[in-house]
């Protein structure tokens, strides 16, 4: 197109009601003199008129084509569409709320949940080349500490230094470990809790992430233990408790007691390589002593708890990496078994595989242990939003056929098909737009309030959700896509169909042809929306039954009388020495507390998401057959623990007050431990070994829950309390309550108050409260998708009642004849509910099969129900035979009431 | 579809550019009836794709229109053909000259 026809056209669009006016006057005045020069060769004035209109054409399809051609028609057509879509949208406004209401969920919901899969799974992190990035180690276990042997997987500082000096394919590789708790002060404020990582001195060189203030750590941080007091803050820590203070390099402040210089602070954005967990504080590898003071951990070649990211130099693959650092790990690990490894040990050395992934996405927890949860929930959204499209077709469709006389009449009058198309989908687009937008604010919303309720951010030793779900290109873009492809998907079906017309019948009212077509994918469109609805209420069945099977589940005790007391022996000043003596005093101090039944203290707790274990145990007269065999969990608890919360021995003693120190520590073993190492013997008197200690078993007690509601019981046994030389900073005490736990909340925390102001208490919670955060992952996804199994209903039963009523209304005359020949209001209604109810089955003879398939992909998330539990299919099936009898009733009992005489002179 | 448009309208665009050029500023009316009138009736012309192609020229600067008044008295559009116009016009023209030789050459050999 010339330069100047463009400059023309874009003038014109601005001048489009003058110009129309113009060229109405132009034709007006051709057809006046074409006509009055009919009249001077003879005719009448009306034949001459109406052979001036012949000879001229169609003056409707001249202004169009001269229209089309005045302006620029992409633009101009859009925009007439556009306005033209604004108007039917105002002028239905019921309609476009419940379209918006309804798709604004689904797309909000989808971007929602996309939003978490992004930032917990797809995003890198914010440093230089993510893609040269290398993890070593097992990247799902950032805060690991390990004790026991050498690892590959999760390594020590010495085999962290070999692997870094030795090896040939990293530019750079670094090492981050837990801090472990963070009590910092700044200046002479309050002690607060902070997220530190120890990591080491190349730390920010290898990641490329550069400080906005100060500097960051050099390869001098990693000299020797000790030396090198100093920090690095993280953006958000800097603005929390700096204010942005650009003098901030310089000052001090007190970790764990120990005072450190903060040097820079890093760049926005960055939170560190734990996805999940963000990072306040990095603090030198080299100062890790003064950080967990009594524990430590650099000089020890058993205490593993650090994971690698290396920065490959160019040209090396990942696979020739992981070549190198697994045969670098498994010579480092040989050097250090020494003369001493037996070939046994040398053997597993050699079986292990060191895990060498590509890390650019970092460390994360929650990655490996929420994605399926995150995947179940984006399956279940993704559902329900094609739920909602074939609704909002649906409903289109209903209000199409109200438009179809204008629609055909358009098309006689010479609009093309694609033009009316365009303008229909148009339409659907600018809904879908709406709806797109309302859909973000739901999703910034929705995401926030989900990875709170993923994290479960109150527990006693919460696995932090604390991923970034602000607004970002990736969220926003996946929105706009969605909300693109759910205007095609609810709007090019009923725009192609309208457009379908055999005109002639269309614009006579009689209308049969016409509807005879919308009415088939009317009903297609239920049957889809109830097959789809089928499988989602299934889903919301299974969870619900397992949600169940786990509240009522019996854990050994009551969850409603057991209170768990964390406290923080160590933060609450005490040396480690009188812990123990601490501890019995705060029994004593709450067992005399009115309403309280029995107090016992255990290291681990109930439900706290922490634990202890061993795999190198060995019992006597029993010889392991497989690796697992010689695994078992332990805890060490106070005296009286299983006569406090109520669990009964089934053997032998448990602990007292007096329990003596001996050559061999008395140990108590769960009934599930007891029959795996010694069948139907006598479990009494025998001995265990682990490592160097050596135990004797004096109790059988019945299984209990205590870590894991959904698995089988572990194998587990219970040493003394304060017993061992062990010391112990944080303990939890189970307070057995007379009545209902929760009520004595308030006067535990007094009593604990009184007995000590300086005791630190973390957390007071029932067991209740804590297990339902410890299956918070099944609680949010059942309630979700019980959520959603309402929403959909809806849905379905919407859409069935839509073409119910639609076509009941169009058999008005073969009702009223129906009834005029004798048939009763019970048999019009058995007529139209049997076609509901033949709709019903089809939804459900597809839904159903996929239902099941659906659910076996569920299968690992349920417990307690089998997938193809028949009660919740049962209840299902009757679940969407009374919503779709109930939707398909009110037309039924309208059309019950036609009146014969009415009805049959209609036609 | 699109493209038998074009050629028609780019033969009537010939036409127009010529009637004008003959005739001096006219409306579209007068010039729907010179083209019938000069063809003898033979090009039927649906006088209402004039005014399109009449846009078409203006757009590409060929002819120019203003308001006037008619010779019974009314308001109408009088076109007139500009210098650039006019160039087209020989062009046109000597194109069509050539193509139209060339046929009638081909038409006639061939028999």
């Amino acid at each position: 197109m010339p330069v100047r026809a463009f400059l023309l056209r874009l003038r014109s669009q601005f001048r489009q009601s003058s110009l129309d006016r113009q060229l109405e006057e132009e034709l007006r005045f051709h057809l006046d003199m074409e006509a009055e020069a009919n009249r001077k060769r003879g005719m009448s004035s009306i034949n001459a008129s109406s052979a001036a209109e012949r000879t001229f054409g169609s003056t409707q399809q001249i202004k169009e084509v001269y229209r089309e051609r005045r302006g620029l028609p992409m633009i101009e057509n859009a925009l007439r569409d556009l306005q033209y879509a604004f108007r039917t949208i105002r002028k239905s406004p019921g309609f476009t709320v419940i379209v918006v209401i309804s798709l604004a969920l689904g797309i909000g919901a989808n971007t929602a949940i996309f939003t978490l899969i992004d930032a917990v799974m797809l995003r890198s992190l914010p440093v230089r080349s993510p893609g040269e990035l290398v993890s070593v180690g097992d990247a799902s276990r950032p805060t690991a500490l390990l004790h026991g042997g050498p690892m590959p997987n999760v390594l020590s500082y010495p085999l962290y230094q070999r692997l870094r000096d030795e090896n040939h394919v990293f530019a750079g590789l670094l090492a981050s470990g837990q801090a472990g708790r963070l009590d910092v002060r700044v200046g002479g404020g309050a002690t607060e809790e902070a997220h530190g990582r120890l990591v080491s001195g190349n730390y920010f060189q290898v990641l490329g992430v550069s400080p906005i203030v100060g500097r960051t750590f050099s390869l001098e941080e990693d000299r020797g233990p000790g030396a090198s007091p100093v920090i690095v803050i993280s953006y958000n820590y800097w603005v929390n408790h700096f204010g942005r203070d650009l003098t901030t390099p310089g000052s001090t402040l007190s970790i764990n007691g120990s005072t450190f210089t903060v040097i820079g602070v890093g760049p926005p954005h960055f939170s560190g390589e734990v996805v999940g967990s963000p990072t306040d504080i990095w603090i030198p590898l080299s100062m890790q002593a003064q950080v967990n003071p009594g524990d430590s951990r650099l000089d020890r070649r058993d205490t593993n708890w650090l994971l690698c990211i290396g920065r490959l130099k160019p040209g090396v693959s990942v696979q020739s990496a992981r070549a190198e650092v697994t045969a670098l790990v498994e010579n480092v690990l040989i050097d250090f078994e020494g003369a001493a490894g037996s070939p046994d040990q040398l053997r597993e050395i050699r079986s292990e595989k060191v895990d060498v992934q590509p890390g650019g996405q970092g460390f994360s927890w929650i990655r490996k242990h929420d994605s399926s949860l995150l995947f179940t929930l984006m399956a279940m959204v993704a559902l329900v939003l094609l739920t909602a499209c074939a609704n909002v077709a649906n409903l289109l469709f209903a209000r199409g056929t109200s438009r179809q006389k204008e629609i055909s009449v358009r098309m006689a009058l010479g609009a093309g098909r694609a033009r009316i198309i365009r303008q229909l989908l148009t339409e659907s687009a600018l809904l879908a737009a709406v709806a797109g937008t309302a859909g973000v604010v739901l999703a910034g919303w929705g995401s926030r309030v989900l990875s709170q309720l993923a994290s479960g951010a109150s527990g006693p030793n919460p696995v932090p959700f604390d991923v970034d779900v602000h607004p970002n290109m990736a969220m926003l873009g996946f929105n706009a896509g969605i909300s693109v492809l759910t205007a095609i998907l609810f709007g090019l079906a009923p725009a192609l169909r309208l457009t379908r017309v055999d005109l002639a019948p269309a614009l006579k009212e009689s209308a049969r042809g016409v509807s005879q077509g919308r009415w088939r994918l009317g009903r297609l469109l239920v049957a889809g929306q109830l097959a789809l609805s089928t499988v989602i209420v299934t889903g919301a069945g299974l969870f619900l039954r397992s949600m169940a099977h786990l509240n009522s589940l019996d854990v050994g005790y009551s969850r409603r009388n057991v209170l768990v007391l964390a406290a923080d022996l160590a933060g609450s000043g005490y040396p480690p020495s009188q812990s123990s003596q601490v501890s019995r005093r705060l029994v004593e101090h709450l067992r005399s507390v009115p309403g309280v039944e029995g107090v016992t203290v255990s290291q681990n707790g109930i439900f706290s998401r922490l634990d202890s274990g061993t795999d190198s145990l060995q019992v006597e007269g029993f010889v392991p057959a497989r690796k697992g065999d010689s695994s078992s969990s332990f805890d060490q608890v106070g005296p009286h623990y299983f006569q406090v919360l109520g669990v009964p021995m089934i053997a032998g003693r448990e602990f007292d007050e007096h329990e003596q120190a001996g050559a061999s520590t008395p140990v108590i073993v769960n009934e599930t431990m007891a029959r795996f190492y010694f069948g139907k013997g006598d479990p009494l008197g025998k001995y265990l070994l682990n490592g160097g200690d050596h135990y004797t078993v004096i109790g059988v007690v019945k299984d209990m829950k205590q870590r894991n509601l959904k698995s089988k019981t572990e194998r587990r046994f219970y040493g003394p309390l304060f017993q061992s030389d062990d010391t112990f900073k944080k303990l939890n005490f189970e307070i057995r309550t007379r009545g209902d736990g929760a009520q004595m909340i308030a006067i535990i925390r007094r009593e604990t108050q009184s007995f000590d102001g300086n005791l630190k208490v973390s957390s007071i919670d029932p067991v209740s409260v804590l297990i339902d955060q410890d299956i918070g992952g099944d609680r949010l996804i059942a309630k979700l998708s019980g959520f959603f199994g309402i929403l959909v209903l809806l849905l379905a039963a919407n859409g069935l009642y839509g073409v119910i009523s639609y076509t009941t209304a169009r058999r008005t005359n073969e009702i009223g004849l129906r009834m005029a020949v004798g048939a009763d209001r019970g048999d019009v209604i058995r007529m139209v509910l049997s076609e509901t109810l033949m709709l019903i089955s089809v939804g459900l003879a597809i839904g159903l099969p996929a239902a099941l398939v659906g659910a076996r992909l569920i299968a690992a998330t349920l417990a307690g129900v089998s997938p193809s539990d028949p009660m919740t299919l049962a209840a299902v099936t009757l679940v969407m035979l009374a919503v779709g009898l109930v939707a398909g009733f009110i037309p039924a009992a309208r059309a019950a009431h036609v009146d014969p005489v009415a009805a049959l002179r209609q036609e | 579809m699109r493209q038998k448009d074009d050629v028609l309208q780019g033969t009537l665009g010939l036409l127009v550019l010529r009637t004008l050029d003959v005739m001096g500023a006219m409306h579209g009316y007068g010039i729907a009836q010179r083209i019938q009138q000069i063809s003898e009736d033979v090009l039927q012309l649906n006088q209402g794709t004039l005014y399109p192609a009449l846009l078409r020229l203006e757009q590409r600067g060929w002819v120019q229109s203003k308001w006037d008044v008619s010779e019974n008295n009314r308001r109408a559009r009088y076109y007139s053909v500009t210098r650039s116009g006019r160039k087209q016009l020989a062009e046109e023209r000597a194109s069509w000259d050539r193509v139209s030789g060339a046929i009638k050459r081909l038409l006639e050999a061939g028999a």
